[in-house]
């Protein structure tokens, strides 16, 4: 039995299962009563040859104060699986269980020779093979074992004897016996075409003069050879194809895997593109949901050859839900900014000031309403991509797209532009005169109160300081103009 | 040299190997399973500063139950460290290399705790028996029977 700590452990075990001394799991672990820590039997009862304590924590200890460790530790460590200790063997199991497997199975263990008297020691796994003086021989004569070392003197006695064949009655010596039954006419024996289906079975002596010259097995015996030959290629080829077929089946697995990673990747687009490749009128028909489509189809093509020449008021129904009242009003404003003549550009909002007559504000609003609400739909309208196009077709497309969509932001600003500067010219126009007419209310007033202040014979040194033009600017004069007329 | 002693060594080997010595020890050679070499510095500020040492541990087959034969190298131009516990000729007095030394320590363990004995010097002086000791000194330090007699370093 080979020292206990030669075990190989197959898995990792629990640190709390090793015992502190050897630093190996616990082999028939003891537990100190004192202090309750636990050690192999062998390794704490060493420790306690050199010095009475627990080594690890110095307490006065001795042999004693040990008992046998709890079974629960014990079946822990008995259970943990191990190598079996003889390296040649690969056999593993439960520890408890490999003294078991060296006694009785590990064929790498020595034992003696089974043979009684010989003392030869050798391999369990060789010994069944194993043949020496001692083991036992069958006689091929009689029938009875004999060791191997006397086979030769039992041989010359046993072969002088005569003996009779049980079949044909023949008598002859022992040492012909395997001869005859070569030849024994009585012998049974099946047809040597029994590998090619045929059952026949009976005496040779009947095999040789009826059997063979009438067995159809017999006579196509040149053929079986042939399809033997055959049947062997083609297995060979079967054996090859068969390993070629695993190995593209593993192929096609890895190129499955590839494709569903980059379909994955390539989103919508994957599946369009391949359909679009067996048939596009189908594929695109069978995307084209959203009505506006081919009309974005058209301009995007448009676009291509000369984006800024494109009529935007197409361009932009393809980006935003076909909303007539959206489109229109595009169209109008569209239209109205590309005029070439630059009176049109002057004329239409102070117009459209003109025709609302509202205050600053209201009108700056209705200006600007159905830009607002165009940029709401820009928002909350998903750009209408188009799947039934190649990734690059599309990415193209939403490329032009941006450039257009610059492109009327651009011609936006500039009219938002030109209507500013005219409100404020207009504005400024208005303000003019609303101060021209103050100041000559002003004056007016002016002379009323002097009148006024000459019939009563008093002045107001407040009112007259106030109202007089010593201050320049025209918004003091409204201001003190307005507080005079509220204390009339 | 008995299996026990050589497999407790491999384990311990194998866990330097893997997990690594502790910040300033170092392993110079463990060849065999009877000699092994150890370097050794004091980490932070101590006297000791800059200064790096060679330990040397010899394994009998009664280890771990018999302490190991722990040194300080002093051939080959490397000195022991200048320390009231430690001989000019490498040797050691400390208890857990003698009667305190207990199975369950590990040689980094007692690298350990060398390393904490020489941070915690005060004074580097050599033991005030030095040239008493190394004239009769025996070559194994566990041949010696040392007085432990202070236990503040």
């Amino acid at each position: 039995m080979p020292s206990m700590a030669n075990f190989n452990y197959v898995d990792g075990v629990n640190p709390n299962l090793l015992c502190c001394i050897c630093r190996m799991p616990f082999n028939d672990p003891f537990t100190t009563q004192t202090c309750g820590h636990t050690f192999c039997r062998d390794c704490i009862l060493q420790s306690l040859d050199h010095v009475y304590q627990c080594p690890i924590d110095r307490q006065a200890l001795t042999a004693d104060d040990l008992k046998p460790a709890d079974s629960i530790i014990r079946s822990l460590v008995d259970e943990l699986v191990v190598e079996c200790t003889n390296q040649t063997c690969s056999h593993i199991c439960q520890r408890q269980l490999l003294e078991q497997h060296l006694q009785s199975s590990c064929p790498y263990v020595e034992v003696p020779c089974p043979s009684r008297g010989c003392d030869q020691i050798m391999l369990r796994g060789e010994a069944v093979n194993h043949r020496c003086e001692y083991s036992l021989v069958t006689c091929d004569a009689c029938d009875t074992e004999v060791e191997a070392a006397q086979l030769e003197d039992h041989r010359i006695q046993c072969y002088q004897q005569l003996t009779t064949c049980d079949l044909c009655g023949l008598q002859f010596q022992r040492s012909a016996k395997s001869s005859h039954q070569n030849s024994c006419p009585e012998s049974p024996m099946q047809c040597p075409q029994q590998v090619n289906g045929c059952s026949w079975k009976g005496k040779r002596v009947a095999l040789h003069s009826e059997h063979i010259s009438s067995c159809p097995y017999q006579a196509l015996s040149g053929f079986f050879s042939i399809f033997h030959e055959r049947t062997q290629v083609l297995q060979d080829e079967n054996t090859v194809l068969k390993r070629r077929v695993e190995s593209l089946q593993t192929q096609i697995r890895t190129i499955e895997i590839q494709l569903q990673s980059a379909s994955l990747a390539l989103g919508p687009w994957f599946r369009n593109s391949n359909l679009g490749l067996s048939s596009p009128e189908t594929s695109i028909s069978d995307t084209l949901r959203s009505p506006d489509l081919p009309s974005h189809q058209r301009p995007r093509l448009q676009t291509v050859s000369s984006p800024r020449s494109v009529p935007e008021g197409d361009a932009f129904a393809a980006y935003f839900p076909p909303q007539e009242e959206i489109q229109s009003y595009e169209r109008q404003q569209l239209s109205a900014m590309e005029r070439p003549a630059p009176d049109r550009h002057l004329e239409h909002p102070v117009r459209s000031i003109h025709r609302n007559s509202w205050s600053l504000g209201q009108g700056w609003d209705a200006l600007h309403t159905p830009a607002s609400r165009t940029s709401k739909q820009v928002a909350s309208a998903v750009a209408p991509l188009d799947f039934s196009c190649t990734l690059e077709g599309t990415l193209e497309g939403l490329r032009e797209s941006i450039v257009a969509l610059s492109t009327s932001m651009e011609t936006l600003g500039r009219r938002n532009d030109i209507a500013l500067t005219n409100e404020t010219l207009r504005l400024n126009e208005e303000l003019m005169s609303l101060k021209a007419n103050i100041h000559g209310l002003r004056m007016q007033m002016h002379a009323m109160m002097m009148d006024n202040a000459q019939l009563t014979g008093r002045t107001d040194p407040l009112l007259f300081e106030n109202s007089f033009p010593t201050v320049s600017t025209h918004r003091y004069h409204y201001m003190s103009n307005t507080q005079s007329a509220t204390k009339l | 040299m008995s299996s026990i002693s050589a497999r407790r060594l491999a384990k311990e080997l194998a866990e330097i190997h893997s997990e690594g010595c502790p910040v300033g020890i170092n392993l110079v050679k463990a060849d065999d399973f009877t000699c092994w070499w150890f370097t050794i510095e004091v980490m932070g500020e101590s006297l000791y500063q800059d200064e790096k040492f060679t330990l040397q541990f010899r394994f009998d087959s009664g280890y771990p139950i018999s302490s190991p034969a722990v040194q300080f190298v002093v051939t080959d131009g490397k000195q022991a460290p200048i320390h009231p516990h430690v001989y000019s000729n490498g040797h050691i007095c400390a208890s857990i290399l003698g009667n305190e030394w207990s199975p369950v320590l590990s040689v980094v363990a007692v690298c350990v705790t060398l390393q904490s004995m020489l941070a915690s010097c005060k004074e580097k002086q050599r033991p005030v028996d030095n040239d008493r000791y190394i004239r009769h000194a025996p070559d194994n330090p566990k041949k010696t029977q040392f007085h432990y007699d202070d236990d503040t370093v």
